[in-house]
């Protein structure tokens, strides 16, 4: 039997997180969806232009990121969290996997291993050209996982890096905030950075212009080498699109992670198309509930509390400690330099004063842990960057039993709250007593 | 020495005198812990009253129900010494419910009416809580709930108590003569804030310039006295040889909260 939704969406094809996208040769989009918050649903889909998801690859993906479509109808995917690039034919059977490089351990010619590969590009001659965000790097590299090249130049957690015609490399060169072109020998030939916010998409036009997708400044913008914005599209709420293609007829398709939308507009800004079927299945609650962890489900977990791994990198899991008193109480562990999250939602009305309070331990953390509210729009979109969401005091190391406050207004579009204990690094954090409190 | 305590002492002095004329001093208490920081005020107090020839104020003291022996016994000693009028203070209805054992689960039908009340009043919705002394609901109970009922038992007008500015954020905007209106649950009071201006440096180097009693624990290197289970020790350092100023009197590490943004961004969470 196939589980349904009210609104008839089969669970498991609902795109929750849209990262790569691409218009096919056939008309239909291929969209690389990374995930639910749990770390769960990350798959490629294949949607027709009516919006009937018509194909699906489920290969067990963690925050996969980027797809493409082989001319021989094979979909290569950079699955991230995994670590791997693999390919799959129409029927979905996996038919290459990277992870037998080098006899079964997943090893480029030169040693290395593809960490955090976040994007794949066909580039011609049977080579794929493969960015990898923790390495800081691209390579260039055959199906056998031979290096023919790799970057030469320094790069900061780079999303996508695309090979040229010329034989240069476009690098959407995210933590740096500039696009750059650069030669094989890793000279620049041009860049582009005035006032970006983490590019993560960066696309040459067939009239020299770049097309750049500006993540947290919620835009795509046309770019001529004189460095002069042609065309832009932007929107007034916090997006943080991924991709973005330039279309034969002139329009762009875009993937909108915050909205979970892609969608096509026209160069005058409108929408022409748009596929979306996210539907949540976090209930919302009406105040915050179970937040001494009492009441907890068959299997341990606390009731009404969520563990969010998708940013997670494949680490982190959900412990149970104990207090100064010898008394149970949740926590989580972690062990790399992502981030995960326990938490709720709660509806709350803009304008509206809360006090999110609660008790935290850290032991032996080299990172930190706080309580965090991330505020959501009514279309489970963060209304900001959850860098930059509210946050209590930051614990590290082994803090003892600290209480902590934070005192936020809810603000204007916010639908509902995402109420977290954050943790991030090497360590553990224990917590307890968390407390939603509207201030009169 | 510290130039700067001379001046710190006489304006504390100053407001307690204060005090003495806006209340009968027999409505007056002093919160007296067995720390550093109430111990600094009870003196301060005292000196005012012998300066003065005015009685001291009486004392009460929460035993929140994990008191650290060492403490009780600064107490009684100093209790003596300096013939102050202590009670000790506690939510006995609650110890009963917990058969005495720290940590016991505590059915809420088990209590008597008002903490079953001030429960509600917390938003706290299970049947049961754990004797946590400095738990959400612990702390309510052992701590406010006790000092609240003593003040309405021994009709207080206003008590001193050793806060400071410098503990932490939340005590930043408190002022010397902070009045606390009634409520369901509280009588009017006053609380009295003779201390806010020393730093714990200063509060050390009163400590030391004066001659004022301290609790050994100190000695050992425990920085601030709460619940015996949950009070950690740091380092084996007396209090005052710490590094008071790059760390907190309560634990933990100070964190510069505005750079963690750039941090969570290298980090990649989002």
């Amino acid at each position: 039997m196939t589980l349904q939704n009210d609104s008839g969406t089969d669970p498991s094809d609902i795109l929750h997180f849209p990262c790569g996208v691409e218009r096919m040769a056939n008309g239909n989009t291929l969209v690389v969806d990374a995930g639910a918050e749990d770390g769960s649903g990350s798959k490629v889909m294949e949607v027709t232009p009516a919006g009937e998801i018509i194909w699906a690859s489920r290969q067990g993906y963690r925050f996969a990121h980027s797809a493409r479509r082989t001319p021989s109808g094979t979909t290569l995917v950079a699955d991230t969290t995994n670590n791997r690039i693999i390919e799959v034919d129409g029927d979905d059977n996996l038919i290459f996997n990277s992870k037998e490089w080098e006899g079964g351990n997943g090893r480029l010619s030169d040693g290395s291993q593809l960490d955090y590969p976040n994007n794949i590009e066909l580039a011609g001659d049977g080579l794929w050209m493969v960015t990898c965000r923790n390495s800081n790097r691209y390579v260039l590299v055959d199906r056998q996982g031979t290096v023919r090249a790799a970057s030469q130049v320094e790069i900061k957690h780079p999303h996508n890096c695309s090979p040229l015609p010329n034989g240069c490399v476009l690098l959407a060169d995210s933590d740096a905030n500039v696009v750059r072109e650069v030669d094989p020998d890793g000279r620049t030939l041009w860049e582009f950075a005035e006032g970006l916010n983490w590019p993560r998409d960066a696309n040459r036009l067939p009239n020299g212009n770049t097309l750049i997708a500006d993540s947290k400044n919620s835009r795509v913008i046309e770019v001529t080498r004189d460095g002069n914005i042609v065309w832009e599209f932007a929107v007034d709420y916090f997006a943080n699109f991924y991709e973005a293609h330039r279309l034969d007829t002139g329009n762009t398709l875009i993937s909108d992670q915050q909205q979970k939308r892609v969608f096509e507009v026209s160069q005058a800004g409108d929408v022409v198309w748009e596929f979306r079927n996210f539907q949540r299945e976090q209930t919302v609650l009406e105040k915050l509930s179970n937040g001494f962890f009492k009441k907890r489900g068959p299997d341990g977990m606390p009731l009404d509390w969520s563990l969010a791994t998708r940013f997670s990198e494949g680490g982190g899991r959900f412990v149970e400690g104990k207090n100064d008193y010898g008394n149970d109480v949740p926590g989580m562990e972690y062990d790399r330099a992502g981030g995960l999250y326990f938490h709720q939602l709660v509806r709350c009305e803009p304008g509206a004063k809360f006090t999110f309070a609660g008790s935290l331990a850290t032991r032996d953390l080299d990172g930190f842990a706080c309580l965090q509210v991330a505020f959501i729009d009514d279309l489970d979109g963060l209304l900001c960057d959850a860098s930059l969401a509210p946050k209590g005091t930051a614990l590290s190391g082994d803090s003892g039993w600290m209480s902590d406050e934070l005192a936020v207004t809810v603000p204007e579009r916010a639908s509902h709250a995402s109420l977290r204990v954050f943790l991030t690094g090497k360590g553990s954090v224990y917590f307890n007593e968390l407390r939603w409190v509207p201030c009169i | 020495m510290n130039p700067n305590i001379e001046k710190k002492v006489t304006d504390s002095k100053k407001l307690i005198k204060d005090a003495f004329d806006r209340y009968p001093i027999d409505s007056l208490r002093v919160a007296w812990t067995g720390g550093k920081d109430s111990t600094l005020v009870l003196w301060l107090v005292r000196e005012v009253c012998l300066q003065h020839n005015l009685p001291l104020p009486k004392c009460f003291c929460i035993d929140e129900g994990d008191m650290f022996d060492e403490v009780r016994d600064f107490l009684k000693k100093w209790e003596k010494e300096w013939s102050v009028d202590l009670r000790m203070i506690h939510n006995s209805d609650v110890s009963r419910a917990a058969g005495g054992q720290l940590g016991a689960e505590v059915k809420i039908r088990d209590l008597d009416e008002r903490n079953r009340s001030e429960i509600g009043r917390l938003g706290y919705d299970d049947h049961s809580f754990s004797y946590e002394p400095e738990s959400y609901v612990g702390n309510h109970l052992m701590k406010t709930v006790t000092c609240m009922r003593y003040l309405e038992e021994e009709k207080v007008a206003g008590f001193f108590e050793g806060i400071r500015w410098d503990e932490q954020g939340a005590r930043a905007d408190e002022t010397y003569f902070s009045p606390r209106p009634a409520t369901d649950f509280n009588p009017e009071h006053m609380r009295i804030n003779p201390i806010l201006h020393f730093t714990e440096r200063d509060v050390w180097d009163a400590h030391h310039q004066y001659d004022i009693p301290i609790c050994s624990l100190y000695l050992e290197g425990y920085r601030s006295l709460g619940a015996r289970v949950t009070t950690k020790k740091v380092c084996d350092a007396p209090a005052w040889q710490q590094d008071l100023e790059n760390t907190t009197e309560r634990g933990g590490r100070r964190q510069d909260k505005e750079g963690l943004m750039a941090k969570l961004r290298d980090l990649g969470y989002m």
